[in-house]
Protein backbone atom coordinates (compact mmCIF):
# COMPACT_ATOMS: atom_id res chain seq x y z
CA UNK A 1 0.00 0.00 0.00
CA UNK A 2 0.96 3.47 -1.25
CA UNK A 3 2.24 5.45 1.90
CA UNK A 4 -0.13 8.33 1.91
CA UNK A 5 -3.60 6.05 1.65
CA UNK A 6 -1.61 4.11 4.69
CA UNK A 7 -1.39 7.34 6.51
CA UNK A 8 -5.17 7.69 6.41
CA UNK A 9 -6.43 4.71 7.17
CA UNK A 10 -4.71 4.84 10.51
CA UNK A 11 -5.61 8.42 11.58
CA UNK A 12 -9.30 7.09 10.70
CA UNK A 13 -9.12 4.40 13.05
CA UNK A 14 -6.99 7.11 15.68
CA UNK A 15 -10.12 9.34 15.34
CA UNK A 16 -12.54 6.27 16.55
CA UNK A 17 -10.42 5.41 18.67
CA UNK A 18 -10.36 8.39 20.13
CA UNK A 19 -13.81 8.82 20.07
CA UNK A 20 -14.38 5.52 21.99
CA UNK A 21 -11.93 6.91 24.65
CA UNK A 22 -13.62 9.21 25.98
CA UNK A 23 -16.25 10.86 24.00
CA UNK A 24 -18.79 8.11 22.87
CA UNK A 25 -20.01 4.63 22.93
CA UNK A 26 -16.80 3.15 25.22
CA UNK A 27 -17.76 0.00 24.14
CA UNK A 28 -13.58 -1.14 24.47
CA UNK A 29 -12.68 -0.91 20.52
CA UNK A 30 -10.38 1.55 21.66
CA UNK A 31 -8.39 -0.58 24.06
CA UNK A 32 -4.98 -2.03 22.14
CA UNK A 33 -6.14 -5.29 22.78
CA UNK A 34 -9.03 -4.85 19.95
CA UNK A 35 -7.48 -2.11 17.89
CA UNK A 36 -3.58 -3.48 17.47
CA UNK A 37 -4.86 -6.83 16.29
CA UNK A 38 -7.72 -5.23 13.87
CA UNK A 39 -4.45 -2.48 12.51
CA UNK A 40 -2.18 -5.92 11.93
CA UNK A 41 -5.26 -7.52 10.43
CA UNK A 42 -5.92 -4.64 7.96
CA UNK A 43 -2.44 -4.22 6.60
CA UNK A 44 -1.20 -8.10 6.65
CA UNK A 45 0.66 -7.98 9.55
CA UNK A 46 -1.71 -9.94 12.31
CA UNK A 47 0.68 -11.35 14.64
CA UNK A 48 2.65 -8.47 15.11
CA UNK A 49 -1.21 -6.65 15.77
CA UNK A 50 -1.28 -9.32 18.88
CA UNK A 51 1.76 -8.85 19.74
CA UNK A 52 1.64 -5.17 20.16
CA UNK A 53 -2.24 -5.79 21.67
CA UNK A 54 -0.85 -7.79 23.78
CA UNK A 55 2.46 -5.62 25.44
CA UNK A 56 0.08 -2.28 25.46
CA UNK A 57 -3.30 -3.40 27.37
CA UNK A 58 -2.41 -3.11 30.68
CA UNK A 59 0.27 -0.40 31.87
CA UNK A 60 -2.33 2.73 30.82
CA UNK A 61 -5.20 0.79 32.19
CA UNK A 62 -4.63 2.65 35.93
CA UNK A 63 -4.61 5.56 34.26
CA UNK A 64 -8.23 5.81 35.68
CA UNK A 65 -10.63 8.78 34.38
CA UNK A 66 -12.06 11.01 37.46
CA UNK A 67 -13.60 13.88 36.74
CA UNK A 68 -11.43 16.17 34.50
CA UNK A 69 -8.18 13.89 35.64
CA UNK A 70 -6.53 12.17 32.81
CA UNK A 71 -3.72 10.51 32.16
CA UNK A 72 -1.64 9.95 28.66
CA UNK A 73 -3.49 8.97 25.65
CA UNK A 74 -1.82 5.54 25.68
CA UNK A 75 -5.28 4.16 23.19
CA UNK A 76 -3.73 6.14 20.35
CA UNK A 77 -0.19 5.76 21.74
CA UNK A 78 -1.02 1.81 21.10
CA UNK A 79 -2.54 3.09 17.65
CA UNK A 80 0.80 4.92 16.93
CA UNK A 81 2.91 1.71 18.12
CA UNK A 82 1.09 -0.73 16.24
CA UNK A 83 0.95 1.42 12.87
CA UNK A 84 4.99 1.93 13.78
CA UNK A 85 5.95 -1.78 13.97
CA UNK A 86 4.17 -3.15 10.96
CA UNK A 87 5.46 0.07 8.71
CA UNK A 88 8.99 -0.40 9.92
CA UNK A 89 8.74 -3.97 9.45
CA UNK A 90 7.43 -4.33 6.22
CA UNK A 91 10.02 -1.96 5.04
CA UNK A 92 12.33 -4.84 7.05
CA UNK A 93 13.69 -1.84 9.01
CA UNK A 94 15.42 -4.22 11.71
CA UNK A 95 14.84 -7.26 13.24
CA UNK A 96 11.40 -7.68 14.85
CA UNK A 97 12.19 -6.76 18.91
CA UNK A 98 14.28 -3.71 18.06
CA UNK A 99 10.97 -2.58 15.92
CA UNK A 100 8.70 -3.25 18.79
CA UNK A 101 10.56 -1.72 21.15
CA UNK A 102 11.47 1.27 19.47
CA UNK A 103 7.69 1.82 18.47
CA UNK A 104 6.55 1.69 21.67
CA UNK A 105 9.18 4.07 22.91
CA UNK A 106 8.08 6.51 20.37
CA UNK A 107 4.24 6.00 21.03
CA UNK A 108 4.71 7.14 24.43
CA UNK A 109 5.54 10.56 23.22
CA UNK A 110 2.46 10.87 21.31
CA UNK A 111 0.66 9.65 24.08
CA UNK A 112 2.11 12.91 26.39
CA UNK A 113 0.93 14.77 23.26
CA UNK A 114 -2.23 13.60 23.47
CA UNK A 115 -2.87 14.91 27.30
CA UNK A 116 -2.82 18.58 26.35
CA UNK A 117 -4.50 17.87 22.84
CA UNK A 118 -7.46 16.60 25.14
CA UNK A 119 -7.62 19.48 27.51
CA UNK A 120 -7.55 21.64 24.36
CA UNK A 121 -10.81 19.66 23.09
CA UNK A 122 -12.15 20.23 26.63
CA UNK A 123 -11.98 23.61 26.24
CA UNK A 124 -13.05 24.15 23.16
CA UNK A 125 -16.14 22.34 24.36
CA UNK A 126 -17.16 25.26 26.56
CA UNK A 127 -17.81 27.54 23.26
CA UNK A 128 -20.26 24.64 22.52
CA UNK A 129 -22.24 24.55 26.05
CA UNK A 130 -22.28 28.62 25.58
CA UNK A 131 -23.60 28.30 22.05
CA UNK A 132 -25.97 25.76 23.81
CA UNK A 133 -27.54 27.81 26.24
CA UNK A 134 -28.11 30.56 23.45
CA UNK A 135 -30.47 27.62 21.33
CA UNK A 136 -31.82 27.22 24.39
CA UNK A 137 -33.15 30.29 25.06
CA UNK A 138 -34.77 29.84 21.70
CA UNK A 139 -36.23 26.28 22.50
CA UNK A 140 -33.92 25.15 19.37
CA UNK A 141 -33.45 21.42 20.65
CA UNK A 142 -32.22 20.11 16.93
CA UNK A 143 -28.93 22.99 17.51
CA UNK A 144 -28.02 21.85 20.91
CA UNK A 145 -28.27 17.76 19.06
CA UNK A 146 -25.56 19.35 16.73
CA UNK A 147 -23.58 21.00 19.45
CA UNK A 148 -23.04 17.92 21.24
CA UNK A 149 -22.00 15.90 17.70
CA UNK A 150 -19.70 18.69 17.16
CA UNK A 151 -18.42 17.64 20.63
CA UNK A 152 -17.75 14.60 19.31
CA UNK A 153 -16.12 15.42 16.24
CA UNK A 154 -13.77 17.72 17.72
CA UNK A 155 -12.21 14.67 19.43
CA UNK A 156 -12.41 12.12 16.18
CA UNK A 157 -10.41 14.89 14.89
CA UNK A 158 -7.79 14.98 17.75
CA UNK A 159 -6.91 11.79 17.39
CA UNK A 160 -6.96 11.61 13.83
CA UNK A 161 -4.08 14.66 13.80
CA UNK A 162 -1.91 13.06 16.38
CA UNK A 163 -2.04 9.90 15.51
CA UNK A 164 -1.57 11.13 11.26
CA UNK A 165 1.00 13.03 12.37
CA UNK A 166 2.47 11.62 14.66
CA UNK A 167 3.18 8.28 12.59
CA UNK A 168 4.31 10.28 9.59
CA UNK A 169 7.13 12.02 12.31
CA UNK A 170 7.74 8.62 13.87
CA UNK A 171 8.15 7.20 10.17
CA UNK A 172 10.55 10.02 9.25
CA UNK A 173 12.83 9.57 12.71
CA UNK A 174 12.80 6.10 13.41
CA UNK A 175 13.02 3.96 9.70
CA UNK A 176 16.85 5.38 10.11
CA UNK A 177 17.61 5.09 13.47
CA UNK A 178 16.01 1.17 13.85
CA UNK A 179 18.14 0.86 11.05
CA UNK A 180 21.07 2.13 12.86
CA UNK A 181 20.24 -0.46 15.86
CA UNK A 182 22.87 -3.60 15.49
CA UNK A 183 20.98 -6.45 15.39
CA UNK A 184 23.43 -8.24 17.90
CA UNK A 185 21.18 -6.37 20.27
CA UNK A 186 17.60 -7.86 19.20
CA UNK A 187 17.75 -10.21 22.28
CA UNK A 188 18.30 -7.47 24.76
CA UNK A 189 14.89 -5.65 22.66
CA UNK A 190 13.45 -8.92 23.49
CA UNK A 191 13.91 -8.61 27.22
CA UNK A 192 12.17 -5.70 26.95
CA UNK A 193 9.02 -7.53 26.03
CA UNK A 194 9.13 -9.33 28.91
CA UNK A 195 9.71 -6.21 30.56
CA UNK A 196 6.87 -4.73 29.42
CA UNK A 197 4.40 -7.65 30.49
CA UNK A 198 5.75 -8.15 33.72
CA UNK A 199 4.97 -3.59 34.29
CA UNK A 200 1.69 -4.35 33.20
CA UNK A 201 0.19 -7.16 35.24
CA UNK A 202 2.53 -5.57 38.17
CA UNK A 203 0.31 -2.02 37.73
CA UNK A 204 -2.90 -3.43 37.39
CA UNK A 205 -2.38 -5.96 40.24
CA UNK A 206 -2.03 -2.59 42.36
CA UNK A 207 -6.08 -1.99 41.59
CA UNK A 208 -6.67 -5.65 43.16
CA UNK A 209 -4.63 -6.44 45.92
CA UNK A 210 -4.65 -5.06 49.14
CA UNK A 211 -3.75 -6.48 52.49
CA UNK A 212 -7.02 -7.49 52.86
CA UNK A 213 -7.52 -9.67 49.19
CA UNK A 214 -3.61 -11.12 49.50
CA UNK A 215 -4.35 -14.23 50.05
CA UNK A 216 -7.31 -14.98 47.52
CA UNK A 217 -3.99 -14.07 45.35
CA UNK A 218 -1.70 -15.98 46.70
CA UNK A 219 -3.18 -19.32 47.36
CA UNK A 220 -4.30 -19.60 43.95
CA UNK A 221 -1.24 -18.36 42.60
CA UNK A 222 0.94 -21.05 44.43
CA UNK A 223 -1.43 -23.78 43.69
CA UNK A 224 -1.22 -22.74 40.02
CA UNK A 225 2.26 -23.02 39.97
CA UNK A 226 2.65 -26.17 41.59
CA UNK A 227 0.25 -27.74 39.15
CA UNK A 228 2.18 -26.48 36.43
CA UNK A 229 5.38 -27.29 37.88
CA UNK A 230 3.63 -31.12 38.70
CA UNK A 231 2.58 -31.76 34.85
CA UNK A 232 5.95 -30.46 33.43
CA UNK A 233 7.80 -32.97 35.57
CA UNK A 234 5.28 -36.23 34.55
CA UNK A 235 4.97 -34.76 30.95
CA UNK B 1 -48.62 16.29 24.11
CA UNK B 2 -48.62 12.84 25.81
CA UNK B 3 -46.86 10.55 28.18
CA UNK B 4 -43.39 9.32 27.48
CA UNK B 5 -43.46 5.97 25.71
CA UNK B 6 -40.84 3.45 24.84
CA UNK B 7 -39.41 4.42 22.25
CA UNK B 8 -39.15 7.89 23.80
CA UNK B 9 -36.64 5.85 26.25
CA UNK B 10 -34.85 3.90 23.67
CA UNK B 11 -33.98 6.85 21.78
CA UNK B 12 -32.57 8.07 25.36
CA UNK B 13 -30.73 5.08 25.44
CA UNK B 14 -28.76 5.70 22.32
CA UNK B 15 -28.10 9.14 22.91
CA UNK B 16 -26.89 8.24 26.01
CA UNK B 17 -24.00 6.51 24.18
CA UNK B 18 -22.84 10.34 23.48
CA UNK B 19 -23.14 11.87 27.01
CA UNK B 20 -19.69 12.83 26.82
CA UNK B 21 -19.20 14.03 23.43
CA UNK B 22 -18.82 17.73 25.12
CA UNK B 23 -17.36 17.50 28.05
CA UNK B 24 -16.36 20.10 29.30
CA UNK B 25 -14.69 21.68 32.29
CA UNK B 26 -17.09 24.16 33.31
CA UNK B 27 -20.86 22.29 33.11
CA UNK B 28 -18.55 18.72 32.51
CA UNK B 29 -21.44 16.58 31.24
CA UNK B 30 -24.29 19.16 30.96
CA UNK B 31 -24.89 19.42 27.30
CA UNK B 32 -24.26 16.01 26.45
CA UNK B 33 -27.02 15.09 29.53
CA UNK B 34 -29.22 17.94 28.26
CA UNK B 35 -28.77 16.23 24.47
CA UNK B 36 -29.91 12.56 25.64
CA UNK B 37 -33.34 14.16 27.29
CA UNK B 38 -34.64 16.05 24.05
CA UNK B 39 -36.76 12.95 22.95
CA UNK B 40 -38.47 13.78 26.66
CA UNK B 41 -38.80 17.31 26.15
CA UNK B 42 -40.43 16.78 22.70
CA UNK B 43 -42.84 14.35 23.82
CA UNK B 44 -44.02 16.28 26.80
CA UNK B 45 -43.43 19.68 26.04
CA UNK B 46 -45.86 21.52 23.39
CA UNK B 47 -45.57 24.53 24.53
CA UNK B 48 -42.42 26.95 24.24
CA UNK B 49 -41.97 28.16 27.75
CA UNK B 50 -41.97 24.90 29.02
CA UNK B 51 -39.29 23.30 26.54
CA UNK B 52 -36.99 26.48 27.09
CA UNK B 53 -37.17 26.25 31.10
CA UNK B 54 -36.55 22.31 30.86
CA UNK B 55 -33.33 22.89 28.34
CA UNK B 56 -32.00 25.49 30.23
CA UNK B 57 -32.89 22.98 33.53
CA UNK B 58 -30.61 20.07 31.81
CA UNK B 59 -28.21 22.10 30.77
CA UNK B 60 -26.91 22.80 34.05
CA UNK B 61 -23.74 21.06 35.63
CA UNK B 62 -24.00 17.06 35.80
CA UNK B 63 -21.56 14.52 35.89
CA UNK B 64 -21.87 11.05 35.93
CA UNK B 65 -19.70 7.81 35.38
CA UNK B 66 -20.72 7.76 31.35
CA UNK B 67 -22.86 3.89 31.83
CA UNK B 68 -24.22 4.77 35.22
CA UNK B 69 -25.69 8.09 33.67
CA UNK B 70 -28.27 6.04 32.70
CA UNK B 71 -29.98 6.09 36.45
CA UNK B 72 -30.06 9.84 36.24
CA UNK B 73 -31.37 9.84 32.71
CA UNK B 74 -34.42 7.36 33.69
CA UNK B 75 -35.39 9.04 36.93
CA UNK B 76 -34.91 12.41 35.72
CA UNK B 77 -37.24 11.20 32.43
CA UNK B 78 -40.07 9.73 35.15
CA UNK B 79 -39.83 13.16 37.39
CA UNK B 80 -40.43 15.26 34.48
CA UNK B 81 -43.06 13.28 33.42
CA UNK B 82 -44.59 13.51 36.77
CA UNK B 83 -43.85 17.76 36.86
CA UNK B 84 -45.87 18.14 33.74
CA UNK B 85 -48.60 15.72 34.51
CA UNK B 86 -49.27 17.34 38.29
CA UNK B 87 -48.37 20.47 36.79
CA UNK B 88 -45.69 20.95 39.48
CA UNK B 89 -44.87 24.98 40.34
CA UNK B 90 -42.02 24.42 41.51
CA UNK B 91 -39.14 22.24 39.53
CA UNK B 92 -36.55 22.90 42.08
CA UNK B 93 -36.68 18.86 43.44
CA UNK B 94 -35.44 18.00 39.84
CA UNK B 95 -31.95 20.05 39.99
CA UNK B 96 -31.59 19.16 43.62
CA UNK B 97 -32.42 15.25 42.65
CA UNK B 98 -29.68 15.75 39.70
CA UNK B 99 -27.08 17.34 42.12
CA UNK B 100 -27.92 14.12 44.59
CA UNK B 101 -26.83 11.57 42.37
CA UNK B 102 -23.60 12.88 41.15
CA UNK B 103 -21.44 11.36 43.53
CA UNK B 104 -23.32 7.97 43.69
CA UNK B 105 -23.38 7.47 39.95
CA UNK B 106 -19.74 8.52 39.59
CA UNK B 107 -18.36 6.23 42.91
CA UNK B 108 -20.39 2.95 41.72
CA UNK B 109 -19.41 3.93 38.11
CA UNK B 110 -15.43 4.06 38.78
CA UNK B 111 -15.41 1.07 41.25
CA UNK B 112 -17.32 -0.64 39.28
CA UNK B 113 -16.34 -0.56 35.92
CA UNK B 114 -12.77 1.61 35.82
CA UNK B 115 -11.40 -0.03 39.24
CA UNK B 116 -12.92 -3.72 38.41
CA UNK B 117 -14.10 -4.97 35.17
CA UNK B 118 -12.24 -3.21 33.00
CA UNK B 119 -8.62 -4.28 34.23
CA UNK B 120 -9.75 -7.83 34.97
CA UNK B 121 -11.25 -8.61 31.81
CA UNK B 122 -7.88 -6.37 30.39
CA UNK B 123 -5.71 -9.23 31.43
CA UNK B 124 -8.05 -11.60 30.22
CA UNK B 125 -7.98 -9.99 26.93
CA UNK B 126 -4.41 -10.81 26.56
CA UNK B 127 -4.78 -14.71 27.47
CA UNK B 128 -7.76 -14.57 24.66
CA UNK B 129 -5.59 -13.46 22.57
CA UNK B 130 -2.74 -16.03 23.19
CA UNK B 131 -5.34 -18.49 22.46
CA UNK B 132 -7.64 -17.34 19.93
CA UNK B 133 -5.88 -14.61 18.05
CA UNK B 134 -7.64 -12.03 16.94
CA UNK B 135 -11.49 -14.02 17.65
CA UNK B 136 -9.37 -12.74 21.47
CA UNK B 137 -10.42 -9.50 20.94
CA UNK B 138 -13.80 -10.54 19.75
CA UNK B 139 -14.76 -12.63 22.60
CA UNK B 140 -13.18 -9.61 24.82
CA UNK B 141 -15.75 -7.02 23.19
CA UNK B 142 -18.84 -9.06 23.99
CA UNK B 143 -17.79 -10.42 27.46
CA UNK B 144 -17.02 -6.47 28.33
CA UNK B 145 -20.14 -5.43 26.60
CA UNK B 146 -22.61 -7.37 27.89
CA UNK B 147 -21.81 -6.59 31.31
CA UNK B 148 -21.89 -2.43 29.86
CA UNK B 149 -24.97 -3.09 28.04
CA UNK B 150 -26.80 -4.47 30.71
CA UNK B 151 -26.01 -1.85 33.24
CA UNK B 152 -27.06 0.86 30.75
CA UNK B 153 -30.46 -0.25 29.76
CA UNK B 154 -31.02 -1.51 33.62
CA UNK B 155 -30.41 1.39 35.05
CA UNK B 156 -32.44 3.29 32.45
CA UNK B 157 -35.35 1.23 32.81
CA UNK B 158 -35.20 0.56 36.00
CA UNK B 159 -34.69 4.49 37.17
CA UNK B 160 -37.60 5.10 34.79
CA UNK B 161 -39.97 2.96 37.06
CA UNK B 162 -38.54 4.20 40.78
CA UNK B 163 -38.15 7.98 39.85
CA UNK B 164 -37.17 9.41 43.00
CA UNK B 165 -36.84 5.99 45.00
CA UNK B 166 -33.96 5.19 42.64
CA UNK B 167 -31.54 7.20 45.14
CA UNK B 168 -31.86 4.08 47.89
CA UNK B 169 -30.19 1.80 45.31
CA UNK B 170 -27.14 3.86 44.67
CA UNK B 171 -25.49 3.61 47.85
CA UNK B 172 -22.39 2.69 48.14
CA UNK B 173 -22.36 1.49 51.14
CA UNK B 174 -25.35 -1.22 50.04
CA UNK B 175 -22.99 -2.05 47.40
CA UNK B 176 -19.55 -2.42 48.75
CA UNK B 177 -20.41 -6.13 50.19
CA UNK B 178 -21.05 -7.33 46.01
CA UNK B 179 -18.06 -4.92 45.09
CA UNK B 180 -15.94 -6.79 47.62
CA UNK B 181 -16.84 -10.20 46.56
CA UNK B 182 -15.87 -9.24 43.16
CA UNK B 183 -12.91 -8.18 44.26
CA UNK B 184 -12.22 -11.40 45.60
CA UNK B 185 -13.00 -13.32 42.46
CA UNK B 186 -11.05 -11.15 40.27
CA UNK B 187 -8.05 -11.14 42.16
CA UNK B 188 -7.97 -14.54 42.27
CA UNK B 189 -8.43 -14.63 38.47
CA UNK B 190 -5.70 -12.11 38.51
CA UNK B 191 -3.39 -14.63 40.06
CA UNK B 192 -4.84 -17.64 37.53
CA UNK B 193 -4.08 -15.32 34.72
CA UNK B 194 -0.73 -14.71 35.84
CA UNK B 195 0.27 -18.78 36.25
CA UNK B 196 -1.08 -18.83 32.61
CA UNK B 197 0.50 -16.08 31.20
CA UNK B 198 4.11 -17.44 32.94
CA UNK B 199 3.75 -20.75 31.41
CA UNK B 200 2.43 -19.73 28.08
CA UNK B 201 4.51 -16.16 27.63
CA UNK B 202 7.47 -17.19 29.51
CA UNK B 203 7.88 -21.01 30.35
CA UNK B 204 6.60 -22.50 26.91
CA UNK B 205 9.85 -20.29 25.20
CA UNK B 206 11.94 -21.87 27.66
CA UNK B 207 13.78 -18.44 27.83
CA UNK B 208 14.44 -18.35 31.84
CA UNK B 209 16.44 -14.89 31.48
CA UNK B 210 12.84 -13.50 30.06
CA UNK B 211 11.09 -14.99 32.78
CA UNK B 212 13.42 -13.00 35.34
CA UNK B 213 13.20 -9.74 34.22
CA UNK B 214 8.91 -10.56 33.68
CA UNK B 215 8.85 -10.96 37.74
CA UNK B 216 11.51 -8.29 38.96
CA UNK B 217 9.10 -6.04 36.00
CA UNK B 218 5.87 -7.33 37.88
CA UNK B 219 7.10 -6.41 41.34
CA UNK B 220 9.54 -3.39 40.80
CA UNK B 221 6.22 -2.10 39.32
CA UNK B 222 3.41 -3.17 41.56
CA UNK B 223 5.62 -1.74 44.35
CA UNK B 224 5.84 1.78 42.40
CA UNK B 225 2.84 2.14 41.03
CA UNK B 226 1.20 0.73 44.63
CA UNK B 227 2.94 4.28 46.35
CA UNK B 228 2.42 6.71 43.68
CA UNK B 229 5.73 7.22 43.47
CA UNK B 230 5.69 7.52 39.58
CA UNK B 231 3.45 8.22 35.93
CA UNK B 232 3.23 5.26 34.13
CA UNK B 233 4.91 6.46 31.32
CA UNK B 234 8.17 6.86 33.12
CA UNK B 235 7.76 3.28 34.57
CA UNK B 236 7.71 1.85 30.70
CA UNK B 237 10.88 3.98 29.97
CA UNK B 238 12.95 2.52 32.79
CA UNK B 239 11.86 -0.71 32.64
CA UNK B 240 12.18 -1.24 29.14
CA UNK B 241 15.77 0.29 29.26
CA UNK B 242 16.62 -1.60 32.26
CA UNK B 243 15.64 -4.74 30.23
CA UNK B 244 17.98 -3.61 27.50
CA UNK B 245 20.50 -3.02 29.56
CA UNK B 246 20.42 -6.30 31.55
CA UNK B 247 20.29 -7.89 27.95
CA UNK B 248 23.70 -6.66 27.40
CA UNK B 249 25.15 -7.49 29.76
CA UNK B 250 23.92 -10.79 30.95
Amino acid sequence: MDFFPEVLIIAIIAGLVSIDTASGWQVMISQPVVSCPILGLIFGYPELGLLMGILLELPWLINIPMGGVHGSEGNLGAIVAASLGIYLKSHQANTDNIIVIISIMYSLVVSRVGIYLVDYVRKANLMLIHSADKAALLGDTKRISWLNSIGLFYSFLMGFFLVGIGFTLGVIVLKPLAAFVHQEFNFAFGLAKYGLLGLGIGAVATLFITRETKWYAVVPFVTGVLIFVFISIFR
Amino acid sequence: MGQIRKIDLLKVLLRSFYIQSSWNFERLLGLGFCFCLIPIARRLFNNQEDLIDFLQRHLDFFNSHPYMATYALGAVADIEEQAFVKKWEDKRPITIFKNRVIGPLGALGDALFWHLIRPALGILGIILLYFFDIWGSVIYLIAYNLVHFSVRIKGLFDSYSKGFDIVRDLSLRKTQKYFRILKYIFTSLLAVELVVIMNKFVYESSSWKGLFVFIISMIVSFLLVRRQKITIDLLIVIIVCSSIILGLVI
